[in-house]
């Protein structure tokens, strides 16, 4: 499992688009955030300052996509294949990597947001990364079932910003919490935790049955 | 045209993106259709029509004369009160929707801005009849009002008035006096149809009130409830033709919030409640617009990016751009002609969705007993159009971000993330003033073409991109969404040309 480790920690410290996207984590969930505490007076600072997350979650699932995807667009996933048969052994150490790697940049991340808006710190900053490594997981199982990067990043955008575009157009109050309740952005930490395990074992099935 | 060929042929010969561009389809039209919104209209439940065919509110309380020929009426304004809800429901929709009414009695004294009271000269007591108006507002002055359109701001003050109605042949001319000697005009209109011997009299009426309350997940609910004005007034005088004694009506709905009236010699109170305006859709109004149905526009936009993104990135990944440019060395046809092919592919995928699912979406939602706020042809013709152009450009912008950026991530994030983006911030987070420049700016003004019902300056309502109304006009957002699709092109011909492949 070291050796898997490892050799999945080269892949991504080398790849030359990752420090570029976690800059880009860093960078978009601050920008928005700032931008946000800038215009918007009074109400929950906290949540203010945190408005960058809902850009930032967009370079994370890019991270996340990329982390298989990019070996299935350059053939690389069947020498990774040969050189661990254990195929759940590869997804789980590319899990492993991918929530430390986000837990690090989410914090960074949003503690700047909160330091450039002068928000405290509060167990919400804590929620918020945890939110990100969520995220990250889900699209990594989405993106290990669907292969291809262009429909892996349409199909978690869509999970991400659709649901609460759909919201106003529906009025019967039940399906309305049903659709909150439910969505992975908004329906809380544990729903989006449901998810995330969802979608990492129905990657760690197609990845074990199907070929490369 | 070999290479318009070439292009049309990669596109329908990969399964995935075909299956993907009728998903859209799919999407859009099942998305406009099964929300299962549910109403109490039945068939007989429609707004009245004003004399323009415009849908009308007309509800007040009137107290008048028949008036036959040329004549004018005179009034001292002594005082314009109100009552507003008691209390503003703090407790905001759990749903994040729906207007909520807090009907308690008593209520707290205060005028929304729009209250109205005045005199008033009328076809008749019929909702919907022609009609000019001279009265004082809420918090908008004097205001010369006809056929529910049209609003002219008179001078500014306040305090007790006079105000003063002239009919002469079909012109109808209001003035404003401090002091009853000194008047000045405030306009003379042409109302489109008042009859030999009109209705003429003093009226009240006051709109709902509605307040923005934040509801879950940042999403905007509206909270309010009925309102009422009361006009006092003194030394009421008619000149002309018309019988004696003045006559109280309710005109249009009313019920159990019906308005009064007393009179003592030449003093008149009325008290009402309602509005003499447009009818608008959103959570001052009733009912929704056919925007409603083309809530799904966004999960095909998602798609149709996607595979326009991958329509150049694809080729870039699997070496085929080395290919297409040997076939094809004037590289800015290759992206022309991809740009004709996606672009022509989706209008008419997306013209299809669009146009059955506005139809279909709204004989569903009235035979499910939803109002639906009725448009001439030239507005349907323009939303559905309109969402078909939208799609149609913003995949010849995904199509010029995929040139430019070559990987398919990076360029199916800038391109979903530029265009709903916005407009999801713009909706949820975003404070009023910020949500405006976001929909003024981004490509995401262009959802502007979906605006179905106008904006009126004259009556209270959310104006808000969730209730279906942009900054931009339809054609100025389009124009924004076109200017960025033409800069990200030029980039990528630029780039085309330079790169190696």
């Amino acid at each position: 499992m070291t050796a898997v480790l490892r050799s999945e920690w080269r892949k991504l410290s080398t790849s030359p688009g990752t420090p570029w996207l976690l800059l880009a984590v860093i960078a978009s969930t601050t920008g928005v955030g700032a931008l946000a505490a800038a215009t918007v007076s009074g109400g929950d600072r906290v949540k203010t300052a945190l408005t960058g997350v809902q850009l930032g979650q967009a370079v994370v699932v890019i991270l996340a996509v990329l982390l298989i995807s990019g070996e299935y667009a350059t053939g690389m996933i069947r020498v990774s294949l040969a050189a661990t048969p254990r195929r759940t052994a590869l997804l789980a150490a590319k899990a492993a990597l991918l929530t430390s790697t986000v837990a690090v940049t989410g914090a960074l991340a949003i503690g700047t947001s909160l330091l450039v808006a002068h928000a405290p710190v509060t167990a919400a900053a804590l929620r918020s990364v945890l939110y990100l490594c969520l995220m990250a997981l889900l699209a990594l199982g989405a993106s290990t079932v669907v292969r291809e990067t262009g429909a892996s990043i349409g199909l978690m955008l869509g999970l991400l910003y659709l649901p609460p575009l759909l919201l106003p157009a529906i009025t019967d109050p039940a399906w309305k919490r049903h659709i909150q309740h439910l969505a992975p952005a908004s329906g809380g930490l544990g729903t989006l935790a449901w998810w995330a395990l969802a979608a990492m074992l129905l990657g760690a099935v197609t990845l074990s049955i199907r070929d490369a | 045209m070999r290479t318009l060929r070439a292009e049309w042929t990669k596109l329908r010969t990969v399964r995935g993106w075909v299956v993907a561009l009728l998903a859209a389809a799919a999407a859009i039209i099942g998305l406009g259709v099964l929300p299962g919104m549910q109403g109490t209209c039945d068939a007989t439940c429609r707004l009245p029509v004003g004399p323009d065919g415009t849908e009308v509110t007309d509800v007040l309380y009137f107290v008048h004369k028949p008036l036959t020929g040329d004549g004018s009426l005179t009034v001292r304004l002594d005082a314009l009160t109100g009552i507003l809800p008691s209390a503003p429901d703090q407790q905001p929709d759990p749903t994040g929707g729906g207007p909520q009414h807090a009907d308690g009695d008593g209520g707290r004294p205060g005028l929304v801005p729009w209250a109205k009271t005045g005199i008033l000269i009328k076809d008749g007591t019929r909702s919907g009849s022609s009609y000019a108006a001279l009265m004082l507002t809420g918090t908008h002055g004097v205001r010369m009002q006809y056929d529910f359109t049209n609003d002219i701001a008179g001078p500014a003050g306040g305090g007790p008035r006079w105000l003063r109605l002239t009919r002469a042949g079909g012109t109808v001319t209001g003035e404003v006096s401090a002091d009853g000697t000194t008047w000045t005009k405030v306009a003379g209109v042409t109302p489109s149809n008042l009859p030999a011997t009109a209705e003429i009299g003093v009226f009240a009426t006051s709109p709902q009130y509605t307040e923005a309350v934040a509801g879950a997940l940042g999403l905007h609910g509206a909270s309010g409830g009925p309102t009422s004005a009361t006009g006092a007034y003194e030394q009421v005088t008619l000149t002309g033709t018309s019988a004696s004694g003045w006559r109280g009506d309710q005109i249009g709905g009313g019920g159990d919030r019906a308005g009064t009236s007393t009179q003592d010699g030449d003093r008149i109170t009325v008290t009402g409640s309602g509005d003499i305006a447009p009818a608008v859709a959103g959570p001052a109004g009733l009912g929704v617009t056919i925007t409603q149905t083309l809530a799904g526009t966004f999960a095909g936009l998602i798609l149709v990016v996607v595979v326009a993104t991958m329509f150049v990135t694809a080729e870039y990944r699997r070496g085929i751009m080395r290919t297409t440019m040997s076939a094809q060395p004037r590289r800015g046809r290759i992206l022309a002609a991809k740009a004709v092919v996606i672009g022509g592919v989706v209008f008419a995928v997306g013209l299809v969705a669009a146009a059955t699912v506005v139809t279909l979406g709204q004989r569903m939602l009235e035979s499910s007993g939803v109002y639906v706020h009725s448009a001439s042809l030239a507005v349907r013709l323009q939303v559905i159009v309109g969402t078909a152009a939208v799609l149609a450009v913003a995949a010849v912008l995904a199509l010029g971000l995929g040139a430019v950026i070559r990987r398919s991530a990076a360029a199916v994030t800038t391109a979903i993330v530029a265009i709903v983006l916005p407009y999801l911030l713009a909706m949820t987070v975003l404070p009023d003033t910020a949500a405006q420049w976001m929909l003024r700016i981004t490509p995401a003004a262009a959802l502007a073409v979906q605006q179905s019902t106008p904006e009126y300056a004259q009556v209270s309502n959310l104006y808000t991109p969730v209730g279906g109304y942009f900054p931009l006009s339809p054609l100025g957002g389009f124009l924004v969404l076109c200017g960025w699709t033409a800069l990200v092109l030029a980039i990528a011909g630029v780039l085309l040309r330079r790169r190696d492949a």
